[in-house]
This record gives C-alpha cells, sequence and structure tokens, in this order.
C-alpha cells in the first residue's frame, strides 16, 4: 500500500511540474498583457517536436516558422523606413541577423551531435523567439480590444500553429529521448532519472524566473507593468517591449515543458492542446494573477492524474473541473473585496 | 530665458467632450509656474496630455525645440517630461527601493555607482523613504506613497517635473513636508509645473500661475499678484453671473405634454 | 413592408430553398451550419448581455443526450421528448447561471469553461448510460403523432425555419422593453439598477435561453444524425460557436447567423478549394486560423457591423399617440420629499462622511458643492441606493431607504456623471429604458412580439420627452452619434420617462460648451417650473450659482455651509475650503 501511495506522489509530482511551467506561463502572459492565452499549448508542441527533429538529426520546421515570422515582421513594420530610416536599418539589420543566427545555431548544433540538453537549449532558442513574434502579429496591433477578442484571436493562433505542426510533422507521433534513460530504486519505489532532470529543470526554470523578476530591472520592470500599466509607463519602461518579453519567456517555458513531457509520452502534433486545458486549470485556481496558487492548482491535478492511472477513474475530468467552480468563487469573493 | 517648454492653442478632449479648450503658454527653463482651479477645470487633462496619455485634438507642444504630438508617453520621459501622477500610480507589490530604480528605468545603462549616488541623493531629500525603503508600496500610508511617487519621478533626472494635486488628501503636516521638498527642488533650479487646487499652497512656491476654469486660463500672473487678484476667488466660486443673465432674457416656455 | 424588411423576407425565402438546390452530401453541412447558427444566435444574446460562455457546447449535449436517451428507452415521440429535454437543461442552466453569473472579469469565462469540460465529460464517463466514448446509435428520428421526419432536405428547411424564427425573435425583444434592458448589462449594473432593472434575475433570464437554444440545436442535431457521442459536445464546439458569434458580430442576431454561414462556408470552401490545388493535408486549418486573426485584428466588432452599413434602414417601431400618463406635480412647497439625518460613512481608516444632515423639499432646486475629496460622490452614491452608510438614516416620502433598483419606482430617477447611454441604440430606444419601471412586458412577450401597446406607449413618451427638452429631432440617431452636451440632455430625457418627483443629477455640465451649457441651464429652469424637485451635483461654479435656490457645501466629509448661492459665496469658511488654508497655518 505505501509502496503504491509512493509511487503516485513521485509520478503526480513529476506530472504537476510539468504543468507548472505552462501555468506559470499563462501567469505570466496575463498579468503582463490581460491575454488568455488559449495558444499557450501550441508552444508545448513547438518544443517537444523541435527537440524530436534535433535529436534525430534533421532541421526542424521550426526553424522556418522562425525565419518566416522575422520576415514578415521586417515587412509589417516597413513604415519605420519613413519616420527614421536608421533606426529602420538597425532593426531590419537585427531581424536579418537572428535570422541568420538562428540558421547557424541548428546547423551547427545538427553537426556537433549535442547530447540531450544541448539540443533543448538550441530548440528553446528557436522556440521562445516564436513567442514575441506572434506577440507583436495579434496583441500589438489592437492593444485595447477587449478580452473576448483575444480570447478568439489566440483560439485562431491555435488552430493555424497546430495546422502548421501537423503540416511540418505530420500525424504520426515521435519518440524523444530523455535527459538520461535508466532510474533508481529509491527504498521500494522506482523513480526514472527523467523525474529527476523534470524535478531539477523545472526548479531551475522556476528560481530562474524568480530570479530574473527580483534580482533585475527589467524583470523589476516586468511585474511594475503587470501591477500597474500607466505607472510603468510614466516610469519610461516601454509596455510593448514587456509585453512581447512576456510572451517570449512565456513560450520558453511551455517550450521546456513540452521536452520535459515528450519522453513521458509521445510527441505529436497536438499533444499542446490537452496539456494547455491542464495548465489552464492550475492557472485558473489562481485566477490566472496568483503564482503559488496556481501551483497548488497543477500540483492538484498531476496527482488526480497520476491516482485515477490507478484507479482509473472515468470522472476524473469531471472532479478536476467542477472543483474549478468553487475556488473561482471564492477568488472572485476576494478580488472584489480587496477592489473595495 | 530660454523657453523649455512652448504651448499654442492646445485643445484636448475625451471623445466629444472638451477639456482643454485653446490654451498657450510657455515655461522657461529653471522655472516653476502652476496652473490652479477647482476641481472639473482640466488642470489634469493638461497634464495628462503634455504627457501623451490623451491625445491632442489641436494646437501645438514644443519641447526643447521637439514637437511632441506623435511621441508615447515613455518617449517623453526619454525626453526629460516626468509626471508625479495625480493616482500616484504605484506598484503596490514592489518596494520603495524598487520603485526609485524603475524611476531611473531608462538610465540603467550609466551603471551602479550613479545609481547609488542617485538613491542617495532622494534619501537627502526624502529622509522617511530612506527608513521605508525594504517596504512594499501598497503598505505605505497615503503621505508616504506621494513621497514615493515624487522620488521615482526625480530619479528620471527630469528636466521638466509635473506634478499633478500633490497635497490631496494628505494631512497638513504632510502636505508641508512634500512642499518643502518642493521648495528645495525648486532652489537648485528645477524647472516644474505644478497642478494644485489648493490655491494659495500652489501661490507659495510657484514663480506664476495660471487660473483655469472649465478648460479655459481666465487670469495669469506672478505668484504674488494672483494671491491678490479676485478673479482667484470668482474662478472657484463662480461669480459670473452669464446663466442669470441668460435666463432673464429667455421666456420660460412651459410646454405641455399630451396626457 | 420595410425594404429591410422585404430584403430580410427574400434572403430567408433563399436560405429555406437552398436544401433543395444542394447536392444531399452538401445538404447535411447546410442544415449543421444552421444548427450552429441557432446556438450561435442564443451566444450572441448572451454577449449582448456582457456574458460569455464557453459551454455552450454542453448544454447542446445536454439537450442532445436528453432527447436521445429518453426517446430511445421509453419510445415517446421525440416532439416531446425533445421539448422535455429543453425545458430540463433550462432547470440545469438555471441553477448554473445563478451560481456562476456573479463572477466578473475573466473568472467568469473561467468558470464556463469548467463546467463546460466538466458537463461534457459526464458525457463519456457515463458509459453505463450514454454509451461513453463510442456513443448510441438507433436513435429515432424526429417524431410527432407517428409522423417521422426523416426526409433530409425537409429537416434541414425545419432547422433553418426554427433559426430564422429565433433571429426575428431577438431582432423584435431588441427593441422591446425587455431588451433594452438586456442591452445595459453589458455597461456597469449602475445603469440598470439606476432605471429598475433587476440585474441578477435578467442575467439567469438571459443565460438560460441562451442555453435552451443552444439544448434545441442539440436535439435537433442528434435526431439528424440519429447517432449520439460525446465528441460533437467537447470544448472544441463551445470554441467554435464563440468564434461563429465574435466572428459574425455580437451586435446583432443576425450576427450568429452570418458568423455560422462564414465559418461553415470558409471551412469547407478551403477544404475544397485547397484539395482541388492539391494542396490537402489540413492546409485550411492554417488558412481558416489566419484569416479568423487577420479578419479580427480588421473588424473587433465583426462582420455584421460590416455588412450592415450596406442594407437599407430597419422599420421604426410605432410611437405615434399618447404616452404614458404623466403624474401632476403640484407647487406645495415645503414637503420634505428626501431627508438625511446624521449620515456617515467610513472606509477603512478614513472618515469619508460624517455627521452629514440635509433635507430637499418639493419643488426646490438644491445646489450640493464642495471642493476635491469633499464626499459629494459619495454622500450622491449613498442617496441613489448604490452605497450604505455606515451610521444614520436616509429618509424618502417619510420611508427608509430600499434597494437601488426600486428607488426609481418610487419616484427618483438619476442621470450620471460620466454618460452612460447605450451608443448603439437609438436616442429613442435610450430615452424609452425610462419606461422600463412603468411598464411590465418580459422576455416572452418581447420575443413574440406581443408587446405592442405597451411598448407604442413607452416609445411615444419617450418621443414626448424628447420634444419637451428639444431634441425630437435626434430621436433615430445613435446615441453615440450625438456630441456630449446632447448626450447629457438624453440622460435627463431618460430620467423624465420615468415620470420622477425628485430629479438627481450627478455633474451634468461637466465637459460641455458654455453654448450646451446655456441650453442645460434653460432645461433645468424649465423642470423647475414644472415642480420637479432637483438635487445638483455640479463643478462649474457659475452654472450652479446661476441655477439653484439653495447651496450645501461639503468639505472634508462635513457640511460646512447652507443657504442661498449669494451668502454662501461670501462665507469664510467656503472660500477658505477652496482656496486651500496656505502654508502658513499649514507649519
Amino acid at each position: 500500500m505505501i509502496d503504491t501511495v509512493l509511487f503516485l506522489l513521485v509520478d503526480g509530482l513529476t506530472n504537476g511540474l510539468v504543468y507548472a511551467l505552462l501555468a506559470l506561463s499563462l501567469v505570466l502572459v496575463f498579468t503582463v498583457t490581460r491575454v488568455v492565452n488559449i495558444a499557450q499549448g501550441e508552444y508545448v508542441m513547438l518544443g517537444a517536436l523541435t527537440l524530436a527533429d534535433l535529436l534525430q538529426g534533421r532541421m526542424p520546421g521550426t526553424l522556418y516558422l522562425l525565419i518566416g515570422g522575422l520576415a514578415l515582421c521586417a515587412v509589417l513594420d516597413a513604415g519605420r523606413w519613413r519616420r527614421d530610416w536608421r533606426r529602420a536599418a538597425l532593426y531590419t539589420g537585427g531581424l536579418i541577423v537572428a535570422g541568420v543566427a538562428a540558421l547557424a545555431l541548428t546547423r551547427g548544433a545538427l553537426a556537433l551531435h549535442l547530447p540531450v540538453i544541448g539540443m533543448m537549449a538550441v530548440a528553446l532558442l528557436l522556440v521562445a523567439p516564436l513567442g514575441a513574434l506572434i506577440y507583436r502579429f495579434t496583441v500589438h496591433p489592437i492593444p485595447n480590444a477587449s478580452t473576448i477578442v483575444f480570447v478568439i484571436i489566440s483560439v485562431g493562433v491555435s488552430m493555424s500553429v497546430q495546422g502548421l505542426g501537423l503540416l511540418i510533422w505530420g500525424a504520426n507521433p515521435y519518440p524523444v529521448e530523455p535527459i538520461a534513460a535508466g532510474g533508481v530504486m529509491m527504498g521500494p519505489v522506482f523513480i526514472p532519472y527523467q523525474s529527476f532532470a523534470i524535478l531539477i529543470t523545472a526548479l531551475l526554470a522556476m528560481g530562474g524566473l524568480y530570479l530574473f523578476s527580483e534580482f533585475t530591472l527589467i524583470g523589476k520592470a516586468l511585474q511594475a507593468s503587470a501591477m500597474n500599466r500607466l505607472g510603468a509607463q510614466f516610469c519610461g519602461i516601454p509596455v510593448n517591449l514587456t509585453g512581447a518579453l512576456a510572451f517570449l519567456l512565456a513560450a520558453a517555458f511551455s517550450a521546456v515543458s513540452g521536452m520535459l513531457l515528450a519522453p513521458l509520452i509521445t510527441a505529436n502534433y497536438e499533444m499542446g492542446f490537452m496539456v494547455g486545458l491542464k495548465g489552464f486549470v492550475g492557472g485558473a485556481m489562481g485566477g490566472l494573477i496568483d503564482y503559488p496558487l496556481s501551483l497548488i492548482g497543477v500540483m492538484i491535478v498531476g496527482g488526480l492524474e497520476s491516482t485515477s492511472a490507478y484507479v482509473a477513474s472515468a470522472y476524473r475530468d469531471v472532479l478536476v473541473f467542477s472543483l474549478l467552480i468553487p475556488i473561482l468563487l471564492w477568488r472572485n469573493t476576494r478580488a472584489r473585496a480587496e477592489a473595495r | 530665458m530660454t523657453k523649455l517648454l512652448e504651448i499654442a492653442n492646445l485643445t484636448v478632449g475625451y471623445g466629444e467632450a472638451i477639456a482643454i479648450d485653446d490654451i498657450s503658454f510657455s515655461v522657461a527653463r529653471g522655472e516653476f509656474v502652476t496652473f490652479i482651479g477647482p476641481n472639473g477645470a482640466g488642470k489634469t487633462t493638461l497634464l495628462n496630455s503634455l504627457m501623451g496619455v490623451l491625445q491632442q485634438r489641436s494646437g501645438t507642444v514644443t519641447f526643447a525645440g521637439e514637437d511632441l504630438r506623435t511621441l508615447k508617453p515613455e518617449a517623453r520621459v526619454a525626453r526629460g517630461i516626468v509626471i508625479v501622477p495625480e493616482r500616484r500610480e504605484l506598484f503596490p507589490g514592489l518596494s520603495v527601493e524598487d520603485h526609485l530604480r524603475l524611476g531611473a528605468f531608462l538610465r540603467r545603462r550609466e551603471g551602479r555607482a550613479k545609481m547609488a549616488a542617485a538613491l542617495e541623493r532622494i534619501y537627502a531629500l526624502l529622509p522617511k523613504l530612506k527608513e521605508r525603503r525594504r517596504q512594499l508600496a501598497g503598505t505605505l500610508s497615503g503621505g508616504e506613497q506621494q513621497m514615493v511617487a515624487v522620488g521615482r519621478a526625480l530619479m528620471a533626472e527630469p528636466q521638466l517635473l509635473m506634478l499633478d494635486e500633490p497635497s490631496t488628501g494628505l494631512a497638513p503636516r504632510i502636505t508641508e513636508e512634500i512642499f518643502e521638498a518642493i521648495d528645495r527642488l525648486k532652489a537648485a533650479g528645477m524647472t516644474g509645473i505644478l497642478v494644485e487646487q489648493n490655491a494659495h499652497l500652489a501661490l507659495s512656491v510657484a514663480d506664476r500661475g495660471f487660473v483655469l476654469e472649465v478648460g479655459n486660463v481666465v487670469a495669469s500672473g506672478d505668484a504674488e499678484s494672483l494671491r491678490q487678484d479676485p478673479r482667484v476667488l470668482a474662478a472657484y466660486l463662480g461669480a459670473g453671473d452669464r446663466y442669470r443673465e441668460a435666463m432673464t432674457d429667455t421666456e420660460i416656455t412651459s410646454r405641455t405634454e399630451e396626457g | 413592408m420595410s425594404a429591410r424588411a422585404m430584403l430580410a423576407a427574400f434572403v430567408s425565402a433563399g436560405l429555406l430553398i437552398v436544401p433543395w438546390l444542394l447536392p444531399s452530401f452538401y445538404v447535411g453541412i447546410f442544415a449543421y451550419a444552421g444548427i450552429y447558427a441557432l446556438a450561435a444566435v442564443g451566444l450572441v444574446l448572451l454577449l449582448q448581455a456582457g456574458q460569455i460562455s464557453l459551454g455552450q457546447g454542453a448544454f447542446m449535449g445536454l439537450g442532445a443526450y436528453g432527447s436521445a436517451l429518453v426517446a430511445r428507452a421509453y419510445g415517446v415521440d421525440t416532439m416531446v421528448t425533445l421539448i422535455v429535454s429543453v425545458c430540463a437543461t433550462a432547470l440545469i442552466a438555471a441553477l448554473i447561471g445563478f451560481i456562476t453569473l456573479r463572477l466578473r472579469g475573466h473568472y467568469l469565462p473561467l468558470a464556463t469553461l469548467a463546467y463546460g469540460i466538466a458537463l461534457a465529460a459526464v458525457f463519456t464517463a457515463w458509459h453505463e448510460v450514454t454509451g461513453g466514448a463510442s456513443g448510441l446509435d438507433k436513435i429515432p428520428p424526429l417524431r410527432l403523432f407517428g409522423f417521422e421526419l426523416i426526409d433530409d432536405r425537409l429537416y434541414t428547411q425545419l432547422i433553418w425555419i426554427v433559426t430564422l424564427l429565433t433571429v426575428l425573435g431577438l431582432s423584435r425583444l431588441r427593441t422591446s422593453r425587455t431588451g433594452r434592458a438586456i442591452a445595459t448589462l453589458e455597461a456597469h449594473d449602475g445603469l440598470a439598477r439606476a432605471f429598475g432593472v433587476d440585474t441578477t434575475v435578467l442575467r439567469v433570464k438571459v443565460f438560460v435561453f441562451s442555453a435552451v437554444l443552444a439544448a434545441l440545436g442539440g436535439a435537433l442535431y442528434v435526431h439528424l444524425l440519429r447517432f449520439v457521442s460525446p465528441s460533437p459536445f467537447a470544448l472544441m464546439t463551445s470554441f467554435k460557436l464563440l468564434i461563429m458569434a465574435v466572428l459574425g458580430g455580437p451586435m446583432s442576431a443576425a450576427g450568429g447567423v452570418v458568423g455560422a454561414l462564414a465559418m461553415e462556408g470558409a471551412q469547407w470552401t478551403l477544404q475544397d478549394v485547397l484539395a482541388r490545388w492539391g494542396l490537402s493535408g489540413n492546409l485550411e486549418v492554417i488558412v481558416f486560423g489566419l484569416i479568423l486573426v487577420v479578419v479580427l485584428l480588421k473588424w473587433p466588432q465583426g462582420l455584421w457591423p460590416a455588412v450592415e452599413r450596406w442594407l437599407p434602414k430597419p422599420s421604426l417601431r410605432s410611437r405615434e399617440g399618447s404616452g404614458l400618463s404623466r403624474s401632476t406635480l403640484t407647487a406645495n412647497k415645503g414637503e420634505v420629499l428626501l431627508r438625511l439625518d446624521d449620515i456617515g460613512i467610513r472606509f477603512g481608516g478614513l472618515q469619508a462622511l460624517q455627521g452629514v444632515g440635509m433635507e430637499l423639499r418639493r419643488g426646490e432646486f438644491v445646489g450640493l458643492i464642495g471642493p476635491n475629496g469633499a464626499g459629494k460622490t459619495t454622500l450622491f452614491s449613498i442617496i441613489s441606493g448604490l452605497q450604505r452608510q455606515t451610521t444614520g438614516r436616509v429618509t424618502l416620502f417619510g420611508e427608509p431607504l430600499t434597494a437601488d433598483h426600486t428607488l426609481i419606482r418610487r419616484g427618483m430617477a438619476r442621470t450620471f456623471q460620466h454618460v452612460q447611454l447605450m451608443p448603439d441604440l437609438s436616442v429613442i430606444e435610450n430615452v424609452a429604458l425610462g419606461a422600463y419601471c412603468r411598464t411590465k412586458a418580459g422576455f416572452i412577450r418581447g420575443l413574440f412580439a406581443l408587446d405592442g401597446e405597451e411598448n407604442r406607449q413607452a416609445l411615444a413618451s419617450a418621443r414626448a420627452a424628447l420634444e419637451r427638452v428639444g431634441l425630437a429631432a435626434e430621436a433615430d440617431l445613435a446615441a453615440g452619434s450625438l456630441p456630449l452636451g446632447k448626450q447629457r440632455i438624453v440622460e435627463i430625457a431618460r430620467a423624465l420617462v420615468a415620470d420622477p418627483q425628485i430629479l438627481l443629477l450627478d455633474e451634468p455640465a461637466a465637459g460641455l460648451r458654455f453654448s450646451e451649457k446655456l441650453t442645460l441651464v434653460k432645461i433645468l429652469r424649465q423642470l423647475q417650473a414644472e415642480h420637479v424637485t432637483i438635487l445638483l451635483v455640479e463643478h462649474d461654479m457659475e452654472l450652479v450659482m446661476g441655477c439653484v435656490e439653495r447651496l450645501v457645501v461639503l468639505d472634508r466629509g462635513r457640511i460646512i455651509a447652507a443657504g442661498s448661492p449669494k451668502d454662501v459665496q461670501a462665507d469664510p469658511a467656503v472660500i477658505a475650503a477652496y482656496l486651500g488654508g496656505g502654508r502658513d497655518k499649514a507649519a
């Protein structure tokens, strides 16, 4: 009995940590930009499949997405040339350098046959900028649109990216190597090394975000934009750039989440949506604004998921999502009390 | 004296509403001017439009020779136009010192030594902030929050400091502390625009004053002469009687309506 | 028949003929489009009321499973099971709505997402009854008194008849008493409640109605397909419906139909065209996603407003004849209508008001003034029932103050500091909201156009009020298109339609030009001559001094002076409060 409980605990914790990264992304994006990003899960898919490609020695399709996005950015910002050609030249130059650098990085990584952890870093560098690009294309043009318009736009983004995933990678699942194969017996429970890898990576990522937010001025500026947009503008903080930064960081976290998750399940073009939804439940428990509560939320989701694998309860989703409603009611009354 | 800020025929509004109607004035370097008037006169609107939060409808705003029309708030901060907003606009979850550092966000590449020196200058001017440096802004009293807002603005090393109703909601003793700090800034040569409802307080620090009444400047002059000017009281308490007169010429028709 | 109605009839007839012209493969698609349109139209109504739902797919599922399971198990005529199932869904929706509709901001969509997924998950999980993920077959077709509807084309026609009738009903509702109230729900509750709308009940009604339409769509779907499984009612369907509603444009019920046709049409056309170019392989999802993003970036209001600009204007509902009766106000001054005793209120540590006492007598014109932060707004909120005082008593017509949405029935109407009009509705519709508390027709009567006489009276009263304030010529313009000065006067007209004895005016001159203020003063004077009792909060002192009889001056939460304008202007305490004490005193 105790073995089973321990096993479930480890398994639940592992799942929960993966979803935690996603919940963090959602909260980060929402607090800074007020966008409820339905498309957040797609970066999970992009991260996983990019890693799969790199590990199997193929040029990842993500690279072309990135280069295409940079090109589109150059086209959309063509107006800059009329206003200030020097800065426009610098800007366009930067975009070209970024594209070339991404290409060189990928080729280099493939030639060197980097270990899994190295390939993860490369995949991260390819996926994260897509977040900033999507911010530029979909949020930046209509900063004052309503919540619902952004929800629908993010659904559109989700559909397109998922479609692109299908176009690039096809419907077949891809196996992804774990960072370390095998595992260790700890007392009565067998723990795969990947679980440790997930624990370490997730803690590093969360710790990194914490250190970045607390100990760098840019991190503080990001917090400031989340707390008071007007106040941030009055400090000279360019709120459009902090918005793009939030999207970029969120994409990075989600991509890492996907790369850690892929060896446990198999990676395919539609994996993002379900993972995204689970991250959402956690994020929603924190009302999309509270990091610690969101973490507790995803741990509950992870725990329920691993328990149900054992008890095989068909009502798992019913339970998880019904539980969410009283929590939201409680958050809502608290938020209104605070507003008063 | 060189003109730092020149405003010609500025009109600002919210949607259809006109809040500032065709105002012209200028501020010389090293000068402190004040806009006084009752609430609803358009004082805050004026500062918000100079800050770029509100679009100007017509007229020109020239700062150090540059037309500001298309600049966003953050670009104006980069030019040295900094505001202490009426509602303070602090970040409740960040500490006092974080606010001050963020105030110098655009000067972040100047190095640690300069940042430390700038912080010390602010702490010397507003000693209470030093005591509270680690405290979160959301837990401060109203007066301390106002000091944070002033300190944060000063960290940007403004060319033009705009203060919006710094005395609102504060006890007289706290107000006095803040105005003493303004006195010292002025003595150090700061250029500023002070918007205040409290006319006597505002005229006690400013060099020149403008009296705003529902979007229009109804009186202006040096602070001393304005203090005696009956038009100031008239602006606040409505001495004019255009409405009363208008009514006597107009016959009141009691239109009948169907049952 | 107006040009608009002719066009609508023509298009509807076209849509009803379509099933007979299409190849049989496309008939099914067209039928599904009609079902989605029905559910999307319900969602449009929900969006108009400022709500959002990511759970409509689940309500479709409830309607579908309910009807299918009962019909399959008991062999009852499916027309009956369909109605039973829709009613049951309505009950469930009422319960869910009652619980979740108090949520605000982004909590509401998250909650709808939660119950949407939870309900949909039940369809899969309750294997013994629903057949789980593989579903149930052998579901009887639509049947009534032994007549079975099995012809797909006839069935499709039926679906579209239901959908088009719903659109017609909702368009009627939009210009009815309840429709006007629904339109106010999107804004802050204060407006609706000030005009006597019980917002909680109305929100639940709207929510239930939208769930009913979804359930009806679901039931029609299941008897068409004659097979039921969880996947058509999963989260993706809820998203799809929301996309249809937002893409079509939530301004009008027709937007739901436009959205559904645009979305289904775009999907199938893309699939067709891309396949013809040899570009199959799910490229259409990518292109569709991109189109969706681009369309919303270009038209955040949706497609319908872009279409509607080219259509003839809709015909207007009758407003001729006499309006609602108006009470005659006596000139009997002296009777105390509103009385404040020792009002105090604390916010946290701040004593915002203390010991405030004043009276408003019949026919009086009183001004309430004070510098920034004096507590005028707070006092105004207490008088209009939006806020509760900590100490003291408010007495209206000799009785204690009741809940905010009942005050207008007792004879106290108000205007708002920030103009609260429904900008897309015409001026006269906005003004007619004032008659809400004096008329009765509810949701159903509005929907089925059984409110003709009453609605005519309300509109006639609105027209009369507009004539009274000199805005008769602007009656049919969109309220949002008027200059601010006129919008403020529209607010006064709206309050007048409620036939108030007391009129509360919250900064009616803010943002107006001099000429507009002059018009305002003339109207106020005229109302005073008609013995309306007026309490005015205003910053423009010249205006206040020029029209009120008596002034009450607040400073730092207390009354510091009261009396005629001349006396108040000369009062040293008032001068000190306004100009400030200066620093000598402060130090």
